[in-house]
């Protein structure tokens, strides 16, 4: 069963290989950092995969969001396999279809666009946080 | 059989902690910029997937592995995935060797960022070490 009135966790991929990789660690870190400071906690993905028990308590017992880069959604798939089903999964590629106009070069330099469209997907991460508070 | 033109970096990238975060600024540096024609990034979340391409690219290549703490989940997954670690960095003696600390994973700060390049220098003297075998 879920806590109720919980911090909420958020899961990133670590696909270095793509820039929307990059663009979840980046929005995960401003959600945990600066915009739900308090409200979200993070956890070791690679810990995660290597079986940390912690993490995948964490993940098991709390609400949980995982941000994926790319359609793969490797954050989503291992979370579920040890851990349960997330409650809400967001892939970076979808949510920059929204905004084609912040266009990603494949260099491991942010940039400008890659910066704003982290934000962009930032606030979808807050937005799920707050569904999920709200049902909690 | 291992193709000795091409070294694979797994960089842990545990973005809990500054020094997981580091790991994957200094792969960056190494594959974009100090060895980008010898060296290719392979990412741990679709190697434990089993996404082909990864898998692929740990079994075939010599692998380095970059890991931020004692758990040592680079290490520790390259190896289950049949991948021949040929290298290793781990990040807690470089920050102990040079006495510079990250300040935190959303900010390396200078210390951090100056890090980053001596990680990075280490690793591109690793590639050229193990391409010359």
């Amino acid at each position: 069963m879920k806590r109720s009135k919980v911090k909420v966790g958020v899961v990133s991929c670590s696909g270095e290989d793509y820039p929307e990789g990059t663009i979840s660690r980046i929005a995960t870190r401003l959600i945990i950092d600066k915009i739900r400071p308090g409200q979200t906690t993070t956890i070791c993905l690679p810990l995660f995969l290597c079986g940390g028990e912690n993490e995948r308590a964490f993940a098991r017992d709390y609400p949980t969001i995982t941000v994926d880069g790319c359609s793969k959604r490797c954050a989503e798939r291992s979370t579920r396999k040890y851990s349960g089903a997330p409650a809400a999964s967001i892939i970076v590629s979808e949510i920059a279809k929204k905004y084609p106009f912040l266009k990603l070069d494949d260099s491991d330099e942010v940039g400008s666009n890659g910066m704003k469209l982290a934000e962009k997907v930032a606030d979808e991460i807050a937005h799920q946080i707050d569904k999920i508070i709200e049902q909690s | 059989m291992e193709t000795a033109k091409l070294v694979s970096i797994v960089p842990c990238a545990g973005l809990e902690k500054a020094p997981g975060f580091l790991t994957c600024y200094a792969a960056f540096e190494v594959v974009e910029k100090l060895r980008p024609n010898t060296t290719s990034l392979v990412a741990i979340t679709p190697l434990m997937e089993n996404v082909e391409s990864s898998v692929r690219q740990v079994k075939t290549h010599p692998v380095i592995v970059v890991d931020g703490c004692p758990q040592r989940c680079a290490t520790k997954l390259t190896v289950k995935k049949g991948g021949r670690i040929r290298g290793r960095v781990f990040i807690p003696c470089f920050i102990q060797k040079h006495s510079l600390k990250p300040i935190s994973a959303s900010d390396l700060g200078a210390e951090g960022l100056q890090l980053v390049s001596i990680v990075a220098q280490d690793i591109a003297v690793q590639v050229d070490r193990i391409l010359a075998k």
